[in-house]
């Protein structure tokens, strides 16, 4: 299904951000009406199931005045559109720290809670919250404090755990929200909602959103790329799917590129021996005839989504190499990210290659460091992934902010949910687990527009409920989009009879504190 | 109320007062019902500005379906009257009387759905209570013309006397009235008026036609210029408010948002109810358009349900639009002169005066280019991007697909568009510092990525001419500190600079 632009804002000004010698939506006289009017003809399920419409289809194209299959875009040519607004972003860089981390020991400093030690967490607080099973058997539920130090770091003061020293010396950068919060308890759903909006599988990501919503800054490359990072810990590791960066019912361009973490970053993209470039080109360029002729045909949009799946992957063959060729860093590079960047898949590698893909153009780039899920032996295990992701972490902030990137590029850190500040299973001054916790975790953004230094909202004593300013994760997605110059409720793709969002149905709200 | 048929003359006395008792009296009986129905609706149900169901402004919305039907065969009675006196029309007087009732049963049904579309659809003001009582009465005098004249069938000339020409020249002098307030409610107080010729003003009483308004600041000079022409109010400056803002209002919005029509609870016809607002909250928020709910109404898709103007009327112009966002944000002042405003405007002088306050001058905007982008697009296989929906937000120049295409030519060949780029991301095109003399001319240029290109020291030194700049991105480029210094100096201007950044 194509993404159709009268849904976007009927009277937009079809700008599409791709380049390309083809007509352009520029180009376009077509009222919008007839434009609906068209793509609704010509979805498969229209076409094919309806007879009587194949009529009306073939009275539009005299409307028109030439085939219809040519009067709109180029096949392949994704359709996108200008901002509703301008913009404070152009691309964003989503640090996603899957399997959740305890923002006891992140970001939610609770001095108070060393006095609570092995306490039991106060009935009042937990006020009757039904617990997953995990916990719920429990004879008690006794208060974790965090085993880190946390110290005041930059002008703005932030509290920052020990756990993240080279993270604190851009804390100035930082605005870290201590009250996001979420409904889903357990990983996939709560996942899915952050990464989607929604806890049930087959909605685009946000990074497919932007795609719809912007085109491509670099066509050479992909507009949504997802890095997955090899782990320093390996235990109670989430499978990672494809669902987290899906285009849903978008159109299949808009669903991001996975480069693997070992190995060749794109399989199959080599051409084989003995097939050069050329060759590869001819035959994309016969696959794509025929493929044209079937849309001439039949006039399902997926026909045309597949085109520009070729095509890409024949510039990405040129493209990726080149992103992925570290030889001409400058040591400066080397002393920033660490040794450890350059062996491919690591947390630091990745954060590398997203500062190569930002400064090329690419709009959303999602890297994912699973085993953050710390049902048990928390404090050895979360240090670990500090000592792992923190400097890479730094090392991408400092060089976006050095190079002039970090102004409009956004950057975000943060995972699915919290942690309980009760220790699941037993409780030792430096072994212990937490369990999972919707009701407040922390997040922090940087660049692309938020205020520099700040800390948002405000949890209890025990980081369990949120006291002051609650960010919902609809609310934070509508103040992802308005970074990018898009208004959430006009941002929609009309799907299953519903004007499809990314924040759903439910009121969500831009969080202007953040914005700076 | 079925019409009753024309009796030949020759019915037996007897045989018609036998049934002619009970019938007049159930007659009267229906008629007084009526009376009191029609002028108890109004009364009862007054309309008082609040929407009701939709269902009932669905009906009420047949209203101006119906209305024209009663209104037309109301027009033609008197003419088959007319022409009934005389021999070779003598016919029609036979079908006058189906006519006559027919058009009691439409004005009857007119009427009703009126009252029902005022009482739900939002209305309220002196205007349409004049209108609802104007339908009523209407009614009534039709009513009453379709009684005397069958009275006049049956009992000869005689036993009504002069009365039913009377009262259907009444009902006609009511139905131009009515009609009259239906148009004024439908199309604004002075629709009638507007275009009317001079002599037939005075000849009404009505205040003579000004000339035509001045529409842009050239004309309104013009013609304070011309010596005797009606100088009193060049004395006083224009505000801008008055010469741009209120006539854009009184030809779009005023219709409906009036002291007799006030849709919404807004009216418009005043600067003070501006800031009042309606049912939504103040409609200008002073300084900011974009937070206001007036600009946020007018600038929705068309076919969105909460765009104004609604309903199809004519929306303001793409110019009334930008003069009503310019003097909102420059703190929507009823008396700011139209100079000083109009200085900003970008239909005004292109000269860039003054910058307004913080945004920086207004970029022109990229619609009428369009052509010119897409041709230069497809010469250099380069992009210019809107940075928004918004005309006046600037293009962004795009070179990320293919950098090395972006050369000192593509450059030149931008001209005059180069005034619309507000960004232009060059990083490791193919610029030199030959390209750097004709950025620095760009008026509204205010990023500038240079990262990873072939400019030096002296390609910088011209962008001292650009004066917008807020960002500047040197990254990986020769340029000398010392070439730089005067450019970090400048307050509101960022510079980015790391040699050793490059590749190796």
């Amino acid at each position: 299904m194509r993404p159709d632009p009268t849904q976007h804002d009927p009277h937009a000004h079809l700008c599409s951000d791709h380049a390309g010698e083809g007509p352009t939506v520029w180009d376009l006289p077509v009222p919008a009406s007839l434009k609906r009017e068209w793509l609704e003809l010509e979805t498969r399920r229209h076409f094919l199931g309806r007879t009587g419409k194949a009529l009306a289809w073939a009275g539009l194209a005299s409307i028109l005045g030439r085939n219809p299959s040519t009067a709109f875009a180029r096949p392949g040519a994704p359709v996108s559109f200008a901002p509703h607004f301008a913009p404070k972003a152009k691309r964003a860089i989503y640090l996603f720290m899957a399997g959740a981390p305890s923002q006891i020991e992140t970001w939610d400093y609770k001095p108070g809670l060393t006095a609570m030690y092995d306490k039991d967490l106060p009935e009042s607080v937990r006020g009757g919250q039904v617990l997953t099973g995990m916990t719920s058997s429990q004879a008690r539920l006794p208060v974790a404090p965090s085993p880190f130090g946390f110290t005041q770091h930059g002008k703005a003061g932030h509290w920052v755990s020990n756990l993240f020293p080279y993270t604190a010396r851009v804390a100035d950068e930082l605005t870290v929200v201590k009250s996001l919060h979420t409904e889903a308890i357990n990983h996939e759903p709560a996942i899915l909602q952050i990464t989607t909006g929604s806890m049930f599988a087959g909605k685009p990501s946000i990074g497919a959103w932007l795609s719809y919503g912007l085109g491509a800054m670099n066509e050479e490359l992909p507009t949504f790329v997802v890095l997955t990072s090899k782990m320093p810990v390996r235990a109670n590791v989430q499978a990672l799917s494809n669902r987290l960066w899906s285009s849903g019912f978008l159109s299949p361009e808009h669903a991001a590129v996975a480069l693997r973490s070992g190995g060749d970053p794109v399989l199959f993209l080599n051409d084989p021996e003995g097939v050069s470039r050329d060759v590869r080109r001819a035959m994309i360029d016969g696959v794509n005839a025929m493929n044209r002729d079937l849309y001439e045909s039949v006039g399902d949009p997926e026909i045309n989504a597949r085109v520009a799946q070729y095509e890409m992957a024949f510039r990405m063959q040129a493209s990726v190499p080149d992103l992925t060729d570290l030889s001409r860093e400058p040591q400066s590079t080397w002393d920033l990210y660490g040794e450890r960047a350059k062996e491919p898949g690591t947390f630091a590698y990745n954060c590398l290659m997203a500062r190569r893909m930002a400064e090329r153009g690419v709009r959303f780039t999602q890297i994912f460091l699973r085993s953050w899920d710390t049902h048990g032996d928390l404090p050895a295990r979360i240090r670990d992934l500090a000592k792992d992701s923190d400097q890479p972490t730094y090392a991408l902030i400092e060089d976006l902010k050095r190079r002039g990137l970090l102004d409009d590029t956004l950057v975000i850190w943060g995972g699915e949910f919290g942690r309980t500040v009760y220790s699941q299973g037993g409780l030792k001054p430096d072994n212990f687990g937490r369990d999972h916790h919707p009701r407040c975790f922390s997040m922090w953004m940087a660049g692309g527009g938020v205020k520099r230094g700040l800390a948002y909202g405000e949890t209890d004593d025990f980081s369990y409920n949120i006291v002051r300013d609650p960010v919902h994760i609809r609310d934070f997605h509508a103040t992802i989009l308005h970074q990018f110059g898009f208004d959430h409720n006009r941002l929609s793709f009309k799907f299953q009879g519903l004007d499809q969002k990314l924040t759903g149905v439910l009121p969500a709200k831009v969080i202007h504190g953040l914005l700076a | 109320m079925s019409p009753s048929p024309e009796k030949p003359t020759s019915l037996p006395r007897a045989a018609e007062n036998l049934y002619s008792r009970p019938r007049r009296l159930v007659t009267a009986l229906l008629c007084l019902a009526l009376v009191a129905g029609l002028s108890a609706l109004p009364l009862l149900w007054p309309a008082d500005g609040q929407e009701r169901s939709s269902l009932a402004i669905f009906f009420g919305r047949l209203h101006p379906l119906f209305l024209h039907f009663p209104i037309a065969l109301l027009a033609v009675v008197p003419l088959m009257e007319v022409c009934a006196l005389f021999r070779r029309g003598r016919h029609l007087r036979a079908s006058v009387g189906f006519i006559l009732w027919l058009t009691v049963a439409g004005s009857l049904a007119a009427t009703v759905l009126g009252w029902l579309l005022a009482w739900a659809g939002g209305y309220s003001g002196e205007l349409v209570n004049n209108h609802m009582l104007g339908g009523c009465l209407l009614s009534l005098a039709v009513l009453l013309a379709a009684l005397l004249r069958r009275q006049l069938v049956r009992r000869g000339p005689g036993s009504v006397g002069i009365l039913y020409p009377v009262v259907l020249l009444a009902a006609l002098g009511l139905l131009v009235w009515t009609a009259h307030q239906g148009g004024q409610l439908t199309h604004g107080e002075r629709y009638l008026e507007e275009h009317m010729p001079n002599p037939l003003r005075r000849w009404l009483g009505l205040p003579e036609r000004e000339r035509k308004p001045a529409r842009t600041p050239a004309a309104g000079a013009a013609e304070a210029s011309v010596p005797g022409a009606t100088p009193a109010p060049a004395a006083q400056p224009v505000s801008f408010f008055e010469e741009r803002i209120m006539p854009a209002f009184d030809r779009t919005c005023v219709s409906c948002h009036n002291p007799n029509k006030t849709k919404g609870g807004l009216r418009m016809d005043g600067y003070e109810h501006l800031l009042v607002g309606g049912d939504s909250g103040p409609s200008i928020v002073a300084g900011d358009a974009a937070r206001s709910e007036l600009y946020r109404r007018i600038t929705l898709p068309h076919d969105d349900e909460e765009f104004m103007p609604t309903d199809g009327k004519k929306p303001l112009t793409a110019e009334e639009t930008e003069w009503i966002k310019q003097w909102i944000n420059a703190g929507a002042s009823p008396d700011a002169p139209l100079s000083e405003l109009s200085g900003v405007a970008v239909l005004a002088a292109p000269k860039a005066a003054a910058p307004a306050a913080n945004a920086g001058p207004q970029v022109p905007d990229y619609h009428p280019q369009l052509e010119a982008v897409r041709a230069w697009e497809r010469a250099w296989g380069l992009r210019l991007v809107p940075v928004s929906q918004s005309g006046t937000d600037g293009l962004i120049l795009r070179t990320a697909s293919s950098p090395s295409r972006c050369t000192d030519e593509a450059i030149a060949a931008l001209g005059a568009l180069g005034d619309l780029i507000v960004d232009a991301e060059l990083a490791r095109s193919a610029v030199t510092d030959r390209a750097l003399a004709e950025i620095a001319a760009w008026r509204h240029l205010r990023r500038l990525d240079l990262t990873q290109t072939a400019v030096t020291s002296r390609g910088v030194e011209s962008l001292m001419k650009a004066t917008g700049l807020r960002a500047l991105n040197l990254t990986a480029t020769a340029v000398e500190e010392s070439a730089l210094a005067p450019l970090r100096a400048r307050v509101g201007l960022t510079v980015y600079a790391a040699p050793e950044l490059g590749t190796k």
